[in-house]
């Protein structure tokens, strides 16, 4: 099921001696001023060393090293009569799977990816064994998409568990798995994972080919790769999925999605995505489907209040006073006496306040967040009132804008809408309702223009009639979701959304 | 499909992007410099909201005088409750704009006429420059459409300085009175849309909102109502209606003044039963034609009906009965709207129902023969009114009476 891949371009390969005092040498000379490289003779005859095991401290489990493999091997060399090097290659047979290395650069890769290798004399060959000792974190909860229904794990930086997690929800033999090295020092290793009958090989070999030529010295999170393999560098929306739920992943697999597993990080990437699937959780798999489609429109509108309300307040009370019914005016006018800065500049103040609340709150440890949280509620809400800077109508805009950039999964998302209800903001507060229409042109051409391997970011809009699009983005129950597979056509399979734009140039 | 990467062109690609990504920022990076230096920018802090206007004419000075009821709020935005406090503008003119804008230069603060509900109209300045006013409320596009032109006798500005029954303020309470007109009918609200497509036609008139002043019934001081209408014919003011024939005119004009109108009437009957009943008109139709040059009409009327109150046990179950009262209050509306039709064909002579719109549009030949005669045709054509009342609806109780 696994193809397994040397990921990285060959380099210069130095081939093993036979003098295995030759090749320790060697591997000294090339971890030089590295401490953490530690050699552990295992017999010696006239001062030569007839077989040494080396390893890379902290990396391999030395514990398990002292007490199991060395007392095994030392048992076995005093008890047998043999060849040294037949004793112990037989010895380390019975303890696990050993791979032969031929060349320094193989060795260097396996020390690096915790393996202890050992070195015999009158061999040209080292044989290495993975015994990792680095401690990982055990599976938890999901930290930022948290469900109220379904699974409750989610992704740890270990690759290996993910991918456990994976293989055990997806037991098709269709599922692929393809492994990348990327970064020149970090040499992080990185999978792709798919379904061989529903991924679109077009997409595939396109993301493979951008995934080949991501140049980095040290990957240290998906993000890097997303930055690297999208298609717009500078739109402020992300192109790409992520997620820490292994059943998102699964999801996303089995309807043509490709799927990117970095390891050291807990975010696996899901491509190509589309900006509608960022609005819609996981959770919505597991609701019943009038709730599911309720949330789904309840998320739409609140993406349409996070972008422009403030913007629309702005717009309406300084520009369009006729829009708004007179009670409600009245109302604003009560509201807005004796307040001695223009709507938008109060609309600016307190945006940057909620802004930079929610970035304190986040940042500081749970317990003080929450405190932060709560007085810069008390601040926002009622002191800049009582004093007289803002005015209630303001507090409820802001407030409500935030809560609805909150119900947005997608936390990316969020993110880029926040900054762009900055920009509208000063559209609206330079020409009204022309200014807001002008920037909200703006961002759906942009929203429109944009593309992930040929397939559109805004699909199914634009990509297929009226009545697929409605069958993409509400929720049919899930006996009529089965009917529509069993009759061959799979509303959800990313392959249907590029064959539209078969032809069109990546770049 | 699939392209190579080519480390060369990915950078050439790059750099050019961040070019335009650059240019794009400082772009926005100016615009945001501009943001709230627009000349349209109307701050809410700086606007009073006019909620009525009063338009007098003196016909001695040849002035317009412009009277707004203002709104400001009285508060501060740190106190909880809201007060807001109403005041009066007024300043004359040459013109309507004349009078208008000098009004707006001596307040201190920016009149909004967008949210005015009523411009009410003195009945000088619609007898001798009702044109004059509607072309400057139709021109301007601060005044709404869907505000109501409403006619009072004597001098209007002193009207917006009444205060209203219910102590709120004057729009509120006049707005008020236009949506229960659905309770009585005696109300023809026409905004200024309707005024104006009716304003031009020289065959027929039109009737719009009239405001009375009376003494209130709970205290000495006098209140504003709406009731009755104001004639227009002729661009020109004609005389006034009385309630009962606005209502006549409500029930034969378009179904969206009849549709939610229920009225009360009360009903005697010939055996000595008097009894209150509800009546909503159901269908309303107006047919006519031309015989030897002269034309005929028929009005046909049909009201659904429930019983409110009787004066004596009556058994409204027996379908005598219920035929009996129908019948006495077919008979009484009839008679109310042949009287309503007297009025305006022999004591107004105007056309208020659109009788000439009638001929024009169903009889357009026979129309042009008799469009000059129009005027002294009217007042003599036939009407037979037809009634049908239907009641639908006794009460829960039949009887109030012990039984024994």
């Amino acid at each position: 099921m696994l193809i397994s891949k040397k990921g990285e371009e060959e380099m210069s390969q130095e081939p093993l001696r036979t003098f295995s005092n030759k090749n320790l040498q060697e591997l000294k000379s090339i971890y030089v001023g590295n401490e953490l490289l530690l050699f552990r003779t295992l017999a010696d005859k006239d001062n030569i060393n007839e077989a040494v095991i080396v390893y890379l401290n902290s990396l391999v489990d030395e514990k398990r090293l002292n007490q199991q493999i060395l007392r095994k091997m030392n048992m076995d060399l005093r008890m047998n009569d043999g060849p040294t090097g037949e004793v112990l290659l037989e010895s380390l047979h019975t303890l696990g799977d050993v791979n032969i290395l031929t060349e320094i650069d193989e060795i260097e890769n396996h020390l690096a990816d915790s393996n202890f290798v050992l070195f015999i004399e009158g061999y040209d060959e080292a044989f290495g064994m993975k015994l990792p000792g680095f401690e990982t974190r055990a599976i938890d909860e999901p930290q930022i998409e948290l469900n109220i229904r379904g699974p409750r794990e989610g992704f740890t930086e270990d690759l290996q568990k993910n991918l456990g997690m994976i293989l055990r929800r997806m037991k098709s033999k269709n599922l692929k798995a393809k492994s990348f090295l990327i970064g020149q020092e970090s040499q992080t290793k990185v999978m792709i994972l798919y379904l061989s009958d529903r991924v679109d090989h077009e997409v595939l070999d396109e993301l493979c080919q951008r995934i080949d030529s991501i140049h980095l010295d040290v990957l240290s999170d998906s993000a890097q790769i997303e930055e690297w393999i999208q298609d717009s560098t500078f739109s402020p929306f992300p192109q790409i999925l992520n997620s820490e739920r292994p059943d998102r992943v699964v999801t996303a697999m089995n309807r043509g999605k490709i799927v990117i597993m970095t390891d050291g990080t807990p975010n696996a990437l899901i491509t190509p995505s589309t900006f509608f699937e960022m609005l819609h959780p996981s959770e919505d798999q597991f609701e019943r489907f009038y709730f599911a489609n309720f949330l789904r429109i309840i998320r739409l509108l609140t993406l349409i209040v996070s972008l422009i309300g403030p913007s629309f307040y702005i717009a309406f009370t300084t520009f369009h006073l006729e829009m708004i019914p007179t009670p409600l005016l009245m109302t604003f006018l009560s509201a807005k006496a004796g307040i001695p800065f223009p709507t938008f500049i109060e609309a600016l103040i307190m945006e940057v306040a909620f802004e930079v609340l929610r970035e304190a709150s986040m940042r500081l440890p749970r317990i003080m967040g929450q405190s932060v949280s709560i007085v810069g509620a008390l601040i926002i809400g009622e002191a800049a009132v009582q004093s007289g800077i803002v005015s209630r109508p303001m507090v409820i805009v802001v407030a409500m804008t935030g809560i609805a950039s909150f119900t947005i999964p997608s936390y990316n998302t969020a993110i880029s809408l926040r900054l762009l209800r900055f920009p509208l903001m000063f559209l609206s507060a330079l020409s009204g309702m022309f200014g807001l229409s002008v920037g909200m042109f703006i961002v759906i051409f942009h929203l429109c223009s944009l593309r992930f391997c040929g397939v559109l970011f805004l699909d199914p809009l634009g990509s297929e009639g009226y009545w697929s699009a409605m069958k993409k983005f509400f929720l049919p129950p899930v006996k009529y979701k089965e009917g529509l597979h069993s009759e061959g056509s799979r509303p959800n399979v990313s392959r249907i959304q590029s064959q539209k734009y078969r032809g069109k140039d990546w770049e | 499909m699939c392209q190579g990467y080519n480390h060369k062109n990915i950078a050439v690609r790059i750099g050019n992007s961040l070019k335009n990504f650059v240019r794009f920022s400082l772009l926005c990076l100016c615009c945001m410099s501009l943001a709230g230096c627009s000349p349209d920018v109307n701050e809410i802090s700086d606007i009073a909201l006019v909620t009525a206007t009063a338009i007098d004419y003196n016909a001695d000075t040849k002035k317009y005088t412009f009277s707004a009821f203002c709104v400001m709020p009285s508060n501060t935005s740190q106190e909880k409750s809201s007060t807001l406090t109403p005041w009066i503008s007024s300043a004359s003119g040459k013109t309507p704009l004349d009078a208008a804008r000098k009004m707006r230069s001596r307040v201190g603060k920016n009149l909004i006429f967008q949210h005015n509900k009523f411009f009410i109209i003195s009945e000088s300045a619609a007898k001798l420059s009702l044109y004059e006013v509607m072309d400057y409320l139709t021109r301007k596009r601060e005044f709404r459409i869907s505000a109501y032109p409403i006619i009072a006798p004597g001098q209007a500005s002193d009207i917006l300085k009444l205060s209203t029954e219910s102590g709120d303020m004057l729009p509120n309470d006049l707005l008020g009175q236009v949506r229960n007109n659905k309770l009585s009918g005696q109300i023809k609200p026409l905004t200024i849309k309707d005024f104006v497509d009716l304003f031009e036609n020289p065959n027929r008139g039109f009737v719009s909102g009239r405001l009375k002043v009376k003494s209130s019934e709970t205290s000495d001081k006098k209140i504003l109502f709406l009731n009755g209408g104001a004639v227009i014919y002729k661009q020109k003011f004609a005389g006034w209606l009385e309630g009962n024939d606005v209502w006549t005119l409500n029930a034969l004009s378009g179904k969206k003044y009849w549709r939610n109108i229920e009225f009360n009437e009360v009903i005697n009957s010939n055996d000595g039963l008097e009894f209150s009943a509800l009546f909503h008109v159901k269908e309303s139709k107006i047919q006519g034609n031309i015989q030897n040059g002269s034309p005929r009409l028929s009005i046909y009327l049909k009201f659904s009906a429930s019983v409110e109150d009787l004066n004596e046990e009556t058994d409204v179950g027996d379908s005598g009965v219920t035929l009996q009262m129908e019948r006495a209050a077919s008979n009484y509306l009839e008679k109310s709207v042949e009287k309503s039709l007297k009025h305006f064909q022999k004591d107004l002579k105007i056309d208020v129902l659109g009788l000439s719109d009638y001929y024009l549009q169903y009889h357009p030949a026979a129309w042009k023969l008799i469009e000059k005669d129009w005027e002294s045709l009217y007042p003599m054509i036939p009407v037979k009114v037809h009634v049908a009342v239907q009641f639908e609806k006794y009460g829960m109780s039949t009887s109030i009476k012990e039984r024994l």
